[in-house]
């Protein structure tokens, strides 16, 4: 009976632990994000990563069409 | 009588030190009322330069906001537009294919007519959100203006950096809203003429195009430029304004 106890506590224990440690890593998580977006670093990035597009690329089924003219 | 000297220099002595020790105290309480006021006056200064921060930011998004509306609602109505003269042109197409004997050379061309006009519909849908993303990256830059304005940082080459970039973007919006409402047609004539004739058309979409993208390009190479001027501030990443002070 006294074993069973042990373990139901240990058991109960290891849980608290699991949900305090993903607690934990959700804040660090939500501290992270709410870094602010606007440092000259993160706006050059977002440039970079801006695709204006490849026009030529979306003329290749036309461009097949007109050649089969 | 020497006692009597020696107790006269003692209690000038004595008092002579009750007066200095008064003094000091003034002095040190007008020295204190000085650093007080200028603390309080800093602390003004810092709370107009906060609000003054959160009215531009308040304007700048708002405006932002109105603008990626304005833009995305004008290339609609153009294109709303569009639709009826693409269909009428399409019809004006099938009659003039009607002197073509091959039928699979008809088949591409009606092909090719609908792919052009799709193209230009895809391309400028999509030059419109990459637009409003130039845009908030700018007003990413005038925020991050602000913040160092208000902290003091002198950001005069960046203001005139982001005006230049404001000017970019509303060209390639204009951009944008003129190519929203262009259709490309054929001039059919003879059948051995297909090919350069739907080139015709091919060419001046692809041209149309180039151009369009230019101008977001430069839009973007200036919102850039306003980055990397803001970037030459220094310590302007560390600029903060609390949320409410």
């Amino acid at each position: 009976m006294n074993k069973n106890i042990l373990i139901g506590i240990v058991i109960v224990a290891v849980i608290l632990v699991g949900v305090w440690i993903f607690l934990q890593q959700g804040t660090e998580t939500q501290q992270e994000s709410q870094a602010p977006a606007d440092t000259t670093s993160s706006i050059q990035a977002d440039l970079d990563a801006l695709d204006l597009g490849d026009v030529d690329a979306e003329f290749e089924s036309i461009d097949q069409d007109l050649n089969s003219l | 009588m020497i006692k009597t000297i020696i107790g006269g220099i003692v209690c000038s002595m004595f008092l002579a030190s009750f007066v200095f020790a008064h003094e000091e105290t003034d002095v040190q309480r007008t020295a204190q009322d000085v650093r007080q006021n200028v603390l309080e006056q800093t602390a003004k200064l810092r709370q107009e330069a906060v609000d003054r921060f959160k009215v531009q930011r308040q304007e700048a998004e708002a405006q932002l906001r109105a603008k990626k509306v304005e833009l995305q609602d004008r290339v609609k109505t153009a294109r709303e537009e569009m639709k009826s003269k693409i269909e009428a042109k399409r019809v004006e197409l099938k009659e003039r294919l009607e002197t073509i004997r091959d039928t699979r050379k008809k088949q591409i061309v009606e092909r090719v007519y609908d792919n052009v006009n799709q193209l230009n519909e895809r391309l400028t849908t999509h030059f419109t959100n990459v637009l409003n993303q130039i845009a908030e990256v700018l007003d990413r830059v005038k925020s991050r203006a602000d913040k160092a304005e208000a902290n003091g940082l002198d950001v005069s080459s960046a203001r005139t950096a982001i005006a230049t970039a404001e000017g970019a973007i509303t060209a390639a919006r204009a951009a944008i809203e003129a190519q929203a409402a262009k259709t490309y047609s054929f001039a059919v004539s003879t059948e051995d003429k297909l090919k350069s004739d739907v080139g015709e058309a091919r060419k001046a979409l692809h041209t149309d195009l180039v151009a369009v993208r230019e101008t977001l390009k430069a839009a973007r190479d200036a919102v850039r430029q306003a980055a990397v001027a803001l970037a030459q501030v220094p310590r302007v990443d560390e600029a903060e304004v609390p949320e409410e002070e």
